[in-house]
């Protein structure tokens, strides 16, 4: 009895030692991908794919002495085929290690492809255990995807992660566009009372110099990547660009907004009083009258003013309150036209479906099915309550005194 | 020759870790989409009355097994081949479970591994620590219960704190009504961990304090009910109903969103701990049992001589289970519905049945 | 060689047991033989014999047996039937004035007595030797320990002789019930061993059962008490130390109070404590002796090293060759790049740096005290930098390694510390193969390893598992003292009371029912 345990154990050590490392792979064997840019071939169905892949020794040069300023920072490999899984192993002809793409952070979608639909691109990003559900989701506005992979940013060594910064930083602070990933839009594209609204992103300036490495050698960068507007879909397929404060509606009615900047009217001067957005509360409900839905938004939102070109005396509770009453409008007014424009679409991008479902879950289970033409026709009701809560460092502005 | 002894904790642990056991993995109770949460806690309310039923037949015979009371109450030919049945059963839960574990970790990680490895590491582990005894195994459930209530505790609080979770996605409750709650509580929340218990059976006798067995039990599995479904809402709330069903391992995805300032991110490896410790545990106790079963059924002592022999059995029937591992999760529906039923409640049921004709009977002839 | 008729008494002449004596001896020149002349009787030969270097000279000489016996002039008859007897118990009366006395019939047992440190007195014509305890002889001092340093306590150390170190633990606890047995093991080395225990607070079935495992330990030699160690301990195959030693005095006090048994052993500082469970050896008495939130911040430190000592490196194998996803970007970019153009495989070059490592660590520890420095220099700094800077090995990689060696010196114990590098080596191999659910399964097996372990029938992972609340108080934690009021539960005895909890309670209750193994 006494020596079995040790034979158990030398039984249980041996087999691990003789069955190898199978799924081991050495760093020096991979190739870190940043991102993944899908594009549509013109004319039949195959996609064009491109992987923007780390060289990991040109960002953490110094460490090793070498390596460093031979290279760019990230080298775009592209290729086609009929399904993304493909193309990965396709790549293979043209890199010389194994892609990992357990590090992609952003997936860039052509505009061209999402126009003609997303819904088949994202089965492989759940089957497969290396990639993520968090990675973000952007549209290459009038370009291609792997043209936005391509180009070399300054401050961030890896173009993804300078995507990803302007998107989290743009969203958390000017509220345009949103940090959507994956799954959020696998739930938008599932739901039957929900559509998907994506971020995009354009390339300014001249596209062929930015994937030079002179690029982030001057000061004024000849090609910058800038996140602009917001795609709207519809059964998967992207209807219309929202830019500006249709863009910021949507986020609004969403309640994805964190922080933003609101211009109002001071008198006759427009847009001469600036206020922060800090903070912004909605709730929607949806309730079926006669048929037609009615869409009831309430939002409540804070913040302080910030800039003034006209001489306001804010120690006056009334201006105050009357600035606050202009804002509650403005806001009015912005999210109806956000709406007014999914309706022109029939796009129920806000999620007024499911609201319906979760009040009203017999009623949704009756109209479900022509929801998106239901909700074109649907009655829309906006309350704002707008409180500014402070002015800033001053009360007066020194516009008042002169 | 002393008996091992469990301690009342030491069964609450073992208890807790087996309710866990692969069922904190899968995408359990999820054909109840939205209201898997409530599934889960009717499962576990059904569970504390079979658990019930279990702790009435134990006290019956309080120094017996499973396996050697079916025989005292159904006489020697018929409650052997009943033991039998239930020993074929426990190898072939614990194949189950060992099956699950694997593939769980082709799934995740080790997707060139063959699974044959992988599950025979495994068995391999279980194997030394059943060596070793009960005792040990009791032992070490004390000490994962506090990593996996660690884990759990970290776990909650790094998802609250990523701001990813949106109650929305777990309303409206009962968007279909009660029947597809109803269905997938009977059979399959209702046995898929708590009608497995019924291999508790096979250890009650080491307790050391068979007073407290009831109330244990029925304290571990309530806890440990709410905490699954406190885990499946969760997993929901983040993911939304649709990608946790359509999800085999709704968990593990669920922790991948997590994210707390760009660093504490990628917390897979912690729940794919979690699943594969608590999986130990059940595929332990049930391999204890189905070594206890055979033992007495054949008169074999000690019975730790059985340990590898009975391993090797759970490693053949895990390989050869089932082709696939689609065809493992839908043989696991269909058995659970149309056999586990009549083994985990149906020979308690037969065996509380015959006894009270007995003792009744029996009292009528005096 | 001994023979039946050797053992036998001695004989009457004199002369006749010197010569077997030396001839026992081999003639040994550090046998002294004094004669000592009785100015009353000059006609009886008394012979004062003792080993050169063993006895106490001041003894001997200054209140010494063989001056002062010459004053005593009276009547011997009046003491004994005949001048000899007189003779003898005139100088046992003063011996046993001066030291302790015993009186022995044998050859055997002259021999015993002088070689432990005796002076034997004989007398011509009786055939009884006196024994006078005179053990002394030259001895290290009291010293600072050097294995377990404390920041705040008590600076004094065990040293190799036995009666000293009985006397630091007595002066720690005055009271009756420090109990002490004394035996000889060894049939070469004759070494003396001392068993010390709390009488009403130790479990008597543990003293019982020390002192029958001691008797059964069948050793020739006991040089130091590792000897006793591996005799008397439960299992041999396995990694870890199931007795506890210590050098210092307040130690085994704190556990004779706990209710523990101590071992000493002649000839070496290292006493022993059984039973043994493994958080003891996380236990420094610093954590008694400063506050006790540094205690449990110091002790949980302890357990975090222990654990990275054991695990680090494999768990930098396994992210880095399997789990590259749950590496933070940044971080894998760096490692990657730090790695690109080393010519091994993580696993090998782990392999390489960790026993480079334990190389330099065995060669600091044998070198000469003053070359060690130049070894930790040239090896550390010149050999490190070097095999980065040739890309050999990755800076990652010297960082995990230093970091473990560090890691690994936190551990107040040092064979805990060592068995901790052995296994790390298996664990690295079951990362290098199936990573972290290879470290996993090495860990579970670990960990049902430890908790198979007993240590004279308490389990060593106590009170782990079995989980005992009430022993928490010490444990990861070490709580104030005023809580340790309570826990007598276990021990029933008031002394306990305030005696520094260890898991060790729990002995009388376990001892009893883990015996089925």
């Amino acid at each position: 009895m006494k020596p079995k345990p040790i034979l158990l154990s030398w039984l249980l050590l041996s087999i691990v030692v003789l069955s190898g490392c199978w799924n081991s792979k050495e760093l020096s064997h991979l190739a870190i991908v940043s991102a993944i840019g899908m594009d549509k071939l013109p004319g039949g169905s195959e996609y064009r794919i491109s992987f923007q892949v780390i060289n990991p020794s040109e960002i953490s040069s110094g460490i090793q002495g070498g390596g460093g300023g031979r290279t760019t920072a990230v080298t775009v490999f592209a290729d086609n085929g009929s399904t993304l899984f493909e193309v990965i192993r396709k790549i293979t002809r043209k890199v010389p290690r194994e892609l990992l793409f357990s590090h992609v952070k952003v997936l860039v979608i052509g505009e061209a492809l999402a126009r003609d639909g997303i819904n088949d691109l994202f089965d492989t990003f759940e089957r497969l255990h290396q990639t993520r559900l968090t990675t973000k989701v952007v549209i290459a506005r009038n370009t291609s995807a792997e043209e936005i992979l391509g180009v070399i940013t300054p401050m961030e060594k890896i173009p993804a992660d300078a995507i990803e910064g302007k998107l989290e930083f743009s969203s958390n602070l000017w509220s345009e566009n949103l940090e959507y990933t994956i799954d959020d839009i696998i739930r938008a594209l599932v739901s039957k009372g929900r559509e998907p609204v994506i971020s995009g992103v354009i390339v300014q300036g001249e596209i062929e110099r930015g994937r030079k490495k002179s690029n982030v050698e001057m000061s004024r960068p000849d090609a910058l990547i800038m996140v602009r507007g917001l795609a709207m879909f519809k059964d998967g397929k992207m209807v219309q660009w929202l830019d500006g404060d249709k863009a910021r509606g949507v986020i609004k009615l969403l309640g994805k907004i964190k922080s933003s900047v609101e211009e109002l009217d001071c008198g006759s001067k427009k847009d001469a009083v600036t206020v922060e957005l800090t903070k912004s509360k909605t709730r929607i409900k949806t309730s079926m009258h006669n048929g037609k839905p009615l869409l009831e938004i309430s939002i409540i939102e804070e913040g302080g003013l910030v800039d003034t070109k006209c001489a306001l005396d804010l120690a006056r509770m009334d201006e105050l309150a009357m600035l606050e009453q202009r804002w509650s409008k403005r806001s009015a007014e912005v999210v109806t036209a956000s709406i007014e424009a999914a309706q022109k679409q029939k796009s129920d991008i806000f999620g007024f479906g499911e609201a319906l479902n979760r009040t009203n879950k017999l009623e949704w289970k009756r109209v479900q099915n022509d929801w998106n033409t239901l909700f074109a026709k649907g009655e829309i009701r906006v309350v704002v309550d707008s409180y500014i809560r402070n002015s800033g460092m001053r009360i007066k502005s020194f516009l008042q005194q002169s | 020759m002393d008996t091992p002894k469990i301690s009342i904790g030491q069964l609450f642990a073992l208890i807790i870790l087996f309710v866990f056991g692969t069922s904190i993995a899968v995408n359990y109770g999820l054909d109840a989409k939205k209201d898997a949460w409530l599934a889960i806690l009717l499962g576990t309310f059904s569970g504390c009355l079979l658990f019930s039923l279990y702790s009435y037949l134990y006290r019956q015979y309080p120094t017996l097994t499973l396996t050697s009371y079916a025989q005292r109450i159904m006489g020697r030919p018929i409650g052997w081949v009943l033991g039998l049945v239930l020993v074929l059963y426990f190898i072939y839960d614990a194949a189950r479970d060992v099956r699950d574990a694997g593939e769980l970790l082709v799934t995740s990680v080790f997707d060139t591994t063959p699974i044959f490895v992988l599950n025979a590491v495994m068995l391999l582990a279980i194997a030394y620590v059943l060596y070793k005894g009960i005792e040990v195994l009791a032992r070490l459930s004390e000490i994962f219960i506090v990593v996996i209530v660690g884990f759990g505790i970290v776990g909650s609080i790094l998802v609250f704190a990523s701001n990813i979770i949106d109650l929305n996605n777990l309303l409206p409750v009962l968007e279909f009504g009660w029947k597809p709650i109803l269905t997938t509580t009977y059979p399959n929340t209702f046995i898929f961990p708590f009608g497995e218990m019924i291999c508790f059976c096979m250890l009650f006798p080491h307790l050391n304090n068979p007073k407290l067995q009831m109330k244990t039990g029925l304290i571990a599995i309530i806890i440990s009910g709410v905490v699954l479904s406190y885990t499946i809402a969760i997993d929901i709330a983040v993911l939304g109903a649709d990608i946790s069903s359509r999800s085999i391992f709704a968990l593990l995805t669920m922790v991948s969103k997590v994210n707390i300032a760009d660093f504490l991110q990628r917390l897979d490896p912690v729940a794919l701990f979690t699943m594969l410790i608590v999986d130990f545990f059940k595929i332990a106790l049930l391999y204890y049992a189905a070594v206890i079963g055979t033992a007495e059924l054949f008169h074999v002592k000690p019975h730790r001589r059985l340990v590898m022999p009975v391993g090797a059995v759970i490693m053949i029937a895990s390989m050869s289970i089932s082709g696939s591992f689609n065809e493992h999760l839908l043989e696991g529906k269909l058995s659970i519905s149309n056999y586990q039923v009549l083994v985990v409640i149906g020979i308690p049921l037969l065996l509380a049945a015959v006894h009270l004709i007995r003792k009744y009977a029996g009292k009528g002839n005096r | 060689m001994r023979t039946s008729t050797e053992e036998s008494s001695l004989q009457e002449e004199l002369s006749v047991i010197l010569a077997q004596l030396q001839q026992r001896l081999g003639n040994s020149p550090d046998l002294i033989m004094r004669s000592i002349r009785i100015p009353s009787s000059p006609t009886t030969h008394v012979t004062a014999l003792h080993i050169d270097g063993l006895i106490d000279k001041q003894m001997m000489n200054d209140s010494g047996l063989c001056s002062n016996l010459a004053g005593s002039g009276s009547d011997l008859t009046t003491h004994g039937s005949t001048i000899q007897e007189g003779v003898y118990s005139l100088l046992y009366n003063h011996a046993s004035a001066l030291c302790e006395v015993s009186t022995t019939r044998t050859l055997d047992g002259v021999l015993a007595s002088i070689l432990s440190g005796d002076t034997v007195l004989l007398i011509d014509g009786i055939a009884e030797a006196i024994c006078c305890g005179t053990k002394g002889g030259e001895s290290r001092g009291v010293d600072e320990p050097t294995t377990q340093v404390v920041i705040r306590g008590p600076k004094d150390s065990f040293n190799e002789t036995l009666a000293t170190n009985i006397s630091l633990v007595r002066r720690r606890i005055r009271n009756p019930d420090l109990w002490l047995e004394k035996m000889k093991l060894g049939k070469k080395t004759q070494t003396e061993v001392a068993i010390m225990y709390m009488k009403n607070t130790v479990d008597d079935e543990l003293v019982q059962e020390v002192k029958h495992r001691l008797q059964k330990a069948n050793l020739s030699a006991v040089l130091e008490s590792g000897a006793i160690e591996e005799m008397i301990q439960d299992q041999t195959a396995t990694f870890f130390p199931t007795i506890y030693n210590s050098e210092r005095p307040d130690v085994i006090a704190a556990n004779l109070l706990e209710g523990r048994v101590a071992i000493l052993v002649d000839g070496t500082p290292f006493a022993l404590l059984v039973p043994t469970v493994f958080a003891q050896f996380f236990q420094s008495p610093d954590d008694y002796y400063n506050r006790f939130d540094v205690g449990i911040f110091l002790r949980m430190l302890r357990y975090i090293c222990y654990l990275i000592s054991l695990l680090l490196p494999s768990v930098y194998i396994a992210a880095i060759t399997f789990h590259q996803d749950m590496i933070p970007t940044t971080l894998l970019i760096s490692i990657a790049s730090a790695r690109d153009g080393i010519p091994f495989p993580a696993f090998i070059e782990a392999m390489l740096m960790e026993l480079s490592f334990e190389v330099l660590r065995e060669a600091g520890v044998r070198m000469p005290r003053a070359m060690g420095q130049a070894v930790s220099i040239v090896g550390a700094l010149v050999l490190g930098q070097a095999a980065v800077q040739a890309g050999i090995v990755s800076t990652a990689m010297v960082i995990v390694v230093s970091i473990t060696g560090i890691a690994s010196f936190s551990t107040p114990a040092y064979n805990v510390a060592i068995s901790a590098r052995l296994i790390r080596l298996f664990i690295m191999i079951l990362a290098a193969t199936l990573g972290f659910y290879g470290i996993l399964l090495g860990c579970i097996v670990l960990l049902a390893h430890m908790c198979s372990l007993k240590s004279f029938g308490i389990p060593y992972m106590a009170p782990f598992a079995p989980f005992r609340l009430f022993d928490q108080k010490d444990n990861i934690l070490r709580m104030p003292r005023w809580s340790f009021i309570k826990r007598s539960r276990l021990i029933h005895q008031e002394e306990a009371a305030e005696s520094w909890g260890r898991a060790m309670n729990a002995s009388s209750k376990d001892s009893s029912d883990s015996k089925g193994e």
